[in-house]
């Protein structure tokens, strides 16, 4: 592993740490206090109670958008789902001020955001951190954004205009059954506005220290067949971060993209949407240097941008039958093109899925599908990075039924199984129980066991990667990750408990707690090779398992009209276990590289007018990742909001303001440099018209 | 050294933490009501009205002399309660009040009157027929019969129909974003 030794802070530093989480402690205690103490009153964090107690803060746009009753014929279906949700709204967007998606994960439950350089972030869910996180999956409006090749998400590739944002779901836990594989630790859908609820126009500028610029314009309109449409450009361009050497990580993207929705009869509903993207992000690599023809003897530091560029096109058809059965059909194409001095990947992926509901004999709610994804790659060899071969395709296809059963009107029980394969670790199948008690109206409790599989990605079956240390760590010997055929898939087996209430739809608090038992988790087990040139060999292998449990909780406080505090907090505790013939020395820290602890708190208010005043406090406790230990820190973020007249407004917003500069994390496999994240203060303006 | 006082401090806060849960999960109160489908329904509208309400524009003669923005319902409607959260917020520099009648003629002096379903809005459409009184209202076909804003559920979202001919025979001149956000604009832009 590259371990990239960071100066130590110096001991007051650290006394300040101290000091500043004590009195955050004492105050998100008092804060929660207040909230559970003072009056029982608030609001779960699930579907069917994202609204926020006063709809007229909300845009017409977003009010088209609220849907009376979920889709799914149940109304009371997702305020009862027997999953871990959390949901952040379009207003929670706006409101907590943040620029991108990684931004406004960061105060979710569960989910662990670290920011590496201006444009890695490392985000997990319950554990297992790194750039190259494997066991969430990021879907944008069903088009899945996980790389196959090396696992994890390219972040800096996944814009979307945060203004067209519905809402993004967050489901913690497996959700291997409906969404397949790799939905190990959970699941963050981001859902886009229909084009119906972006009608006019809408000019959005922002610009500040860290983040230099960001400019969006959007179109919607209707054409005479009915059809809504929008079409929207965004540029955005953000500084580097901070290293005592100096940072050269400012990246730039730009994408083009539409949406057009034809609502053509009441039952039928055609999407076509996509984007194109081209970016440019910044990053110091180290790179192994020689004489031609010869091994590598030096290891240069590399100013390198990574270019990348990428489009997708998505077609969805969806029918309502009758007031118990739909069915959807979705097709996309993706594209995806990354050029870094290490990395090269150019990919198209093409993917269909269908899946019917329907009722049976009353008491059971069914769901079934099928899906099936090429996917071609095209990589580009270099003395670091090298897949073999070079050029491959892969498929997966997969069926899925789940079966809702209304055991009695306030028990559901939900029995499902996916049955997926793929061409590295053949058929794999991912069944799961749950069961949801509605106690009350505002009381639900639930439970569930389930199992998924996190499948090898393409690297993890071809690579040869030299892990390369910066040069003053360098041991002289080339040190190499390597691709194993017979590398399996890793697999979980989860048992989830939840409890969620609802008080008067003024106060409320959502809680679940897990116990994960994970098997065949991946390892690099040392070798060496005698060559020439002789190098150490570290084979992905399957030898190691493990134990996580943890609790999350997310609450929300509607204190009086025109103020509501949110406050989340996790726990998670990891333990993992080698196999007794394994030689790995390396795999078992990332039982450190989440933090035990994590929570926030947040609040909202309405000041009169047209004020309003957004503040936040975010706690991260310790961790470690490849033997460095990064300090817990506190941040605030703060903004002030003013709808000078009805669509247009202007916001000043400061985001990790109580430290000029903090770090939170470190990279994984390739070796690029760590900045720190900086105090980042902006103002924007919103106008639509 | 520091390292572990900051893990200390961590634990001590998680043991606080799992100490206040505890005691949350035994002292939950079991009363509440959810929203149910038509209550979230309404809740909807009242914002909608009260964006038609900022949306709109009257005309000068219309609110001068006037302390109050009146947003009046006529007859029986499901808002319940729902239309009171909207009192005393502004609107066109008027405070926003609520009032609830049963005879078409009290509802002159209103800015804005929702016409329940259950009533037949023909007379209230009649006797309110060019003043500037913004009407709104759930009823089928309410806009063909002179009607400003008709609200429709489609695909289990909140829409509206606008019939512009009517608003600006009443003097009222509705903002191009609502007309752009309305499924059908009856009469010329």
């Amino acid at each position: 592993m590259s371990t990239e030794k960071d100066g130590g802070q110096p001991a007051r530093e650290k006394c300040r740490l101290i000091t500043s989480l004590a009195s955050f402690a004492r105050r998100t205690i008092k804060g929660i206090l207040a909230g559970i103490l003072v009056t029982p009153s608030a609001q779960a964090a699930t579907l069917d109670s994202v609204l926020p107690d006063d709809l007229t803060d909300m845009s017409m746009e977003a009010l088209m958008d609220i849907e009376i009753t979920s889709v799914a014929k149940k109304p009371q279906k997702q305020s009862t789902a027997a999953a871990a949700i959390f949901v952040i709204t379009n207003d929670d967007l706006r409101r907590w001020g943040v620029t991108n998606v990684p931004e406004a994960l960061r105060r979710v439950p569960g989910i662990d955001v670290a920011r590496i350089d201006a444009n890695k972030w490392a985000i997990t869910s319950r554990g297992f951190n790194s750039r190259f996180a494997n066991k969430l999956l990021v879907l944008i409006d069903g088009r899945s954004v996980y790389t196959p090749l090396f696992a994890g998400v390219y972040w800096d590739n996944q814009d979307v205009v945060l203004q067209d944002v519905e809402r993004i779901e967050v489901i913690r836990g497996p959700g291997g059954t409906l969404w397949g594989a790799n939905a190990v630790n959970g699941v963050i859908n981001i859902i886009t506005k229909s084009a119906a609820a972006t009608q006019g126009d809408m000019l959005a500028a922002t610009a500040g220290n860290e983040v230099k610029g960001i400019g969006v314009a959007r179109h919607g309109g209707k054409l005479k067949n009915g059809v809504d449409y929008r079409v929207y450009a965004k540029y955005s361009d953000y500084d580097d971060g901070y290293s005592s050497a100096g940072a050269h990580d400012d990246w730039r993207t730009g994408q083009l993209g539409f949406r057009s929705d034809w609502v053509q009869t009441e039952h039928d509903q055609i999407t076509l949407q996509g984007d194109y993207y081209q970016g440019k992000s910044g990053q110091q690599v180290n790179i192994p240097t020689g004489p031609a023809g010869l091994p590598p003897t030096t290891i240069d530091q590399v100013v390198d941008d990574t270019r990348s560029d990428g489009g997708n096109l998505l077609f969805r058809w969806s029918r309502k039958l009758d007031s118990s059965s739909d069915f959807a059909l979705q097709v996309y194409y993706d594209h995806v093109g990354i050029d870094g001095e290490v990395l090269y990947e150019d990919r198209d992926t093409f993917d269909i899925e269908f899946q019917h509901r329907f009722q049976w004999r009353e008491a059971h709610d069914v769901v079934w599908g099928f899906d099936y994804r090429f996917t071609h790659d095209n990589t580009d060899n270099n003395p670091t990075f090298e897949l073999a071969p070079s050029s491959r395709s892969v498929n997966l296809y997969g069926t899925f039924i789940q079966d809702e059963i209304s055991l009695r009107d306030n028990l559901h029980l939900t029995l499902g199984t996916k049955l997926e394969h793929n061409d590295f670790s053949g058929v794999e199948f991912q069944p799961s129980a749950r069961l949801a008690w509605a106690m009350s109206t505002a009381q639900t409790l639930w439970g569930a066991v389930s199992r998924a599989v996190r499948t090898p990605a393409r690297g993890e079956d071809d690579v040869l990667l030299r892990l390369v240390p910066p040069p003053a760590a360098d041991p002289g010997i080339p040190v190499y990750a390597e691709g194993n055929n017979d590398y399996d898939a890793e697999n979980l087996v989860a048992w989830e408990l939840g409890y969620r209430l609802n008080y008067n739809n003024a106060w409320s608090v959502d809680v679940a707690a897990f116990y994960n038992d994970y098997d065949n988790l991946r390892t690099l087990d040392p070798a060496m090779d005698s060559g020439p040139p002789p190098s150490v060999r570290l084979p992905f292998d399957n030898n190691m398992s493990g134990e996580t449990y943890g609790l999350e909780l997310a609450s929300q406080w509607q204190v009086r009209p025109g103020w509501r505090l949110n406050a989340s907090y996790s726990w998670l505790e990891m333990q993992l276990h080698l196999d007794s013939n394994s030689t790995d020395t390396a795999s078992r820290a990332s039982e450190n590289a989440s933090p035990t602890s994590k929570a926030a708190i947040w609040s909202a208010v309405d000041l009169g007018h047209n004020l309003q005043f957004d503040a936040a406090l975010r706690y991260t406790g310790d961790i470690e990742v490849n033997g460095v230990d990064i300090d817990s820190y506190v941040e605030a973020d703060l903004r002030i909001g003013w709808e000078v007249r009805p669509g247009l407004e202007l916001s000043l917003i400061g985001q990790n303001l109580l430290d000029s500069q903090h770090p939170e994390f470190l990279p994984d496999f390739i070796s690029t440099q760590a900045t720190e994240v900086e105090r980042s203060i902006y103002g924007r303006v919103a106008w639509s018209f | 050294m520091f390292m572990h006082r900051l893990t200390a401090a961590a634990r001590s806060m998680q043991q606080l933490m799992t100490a206040l849960l505890l005691m949350l999960l035994l002292s939950a109160p079991v009363a509440g009501t959810a929203d149910d489908a038509q209550q979230t329904e309404y809740r909807i509208k009242t914002a909608f009205l009260y964006n038609f309400s900022r949306f709109v524009s009257w005309p000068e003669a219309a609110l001068q002399n006037r302390s109050e923005f009146s947003l009046c319902t006529l007859g029986s409607t499901p808002f319940g309660e729902q239309l009171d959260t909207l009192t005393g917020k502004m609107v066109h520099g008027k405070a926003l009040v609520v009032k609830r009648f049963d005879r078409p003629a009290d509802t002159l002096d209103c800015q804005l009157v929702f016409i329940g379903q259950s009533d037949e809005p023909d007379e209230a459409l009649w006797i309110l027929k060019e003043r500037p009184v913004l009407t709104v209202s759930d009823a089928a076909a309410f806009t063909e019969k002179g009607g400003m804003i008709q609200f429709r559920v489609i695909d289990n979202k909140i829409r509206f129909r606008i019939n512009v001919d009517a608003a600006r025979a009443a003097g009222l001149t509705i903002s191009s974003k609502l007309l752009s956000l309305a499924i059908s604009v009856t009469g010329a832009r």
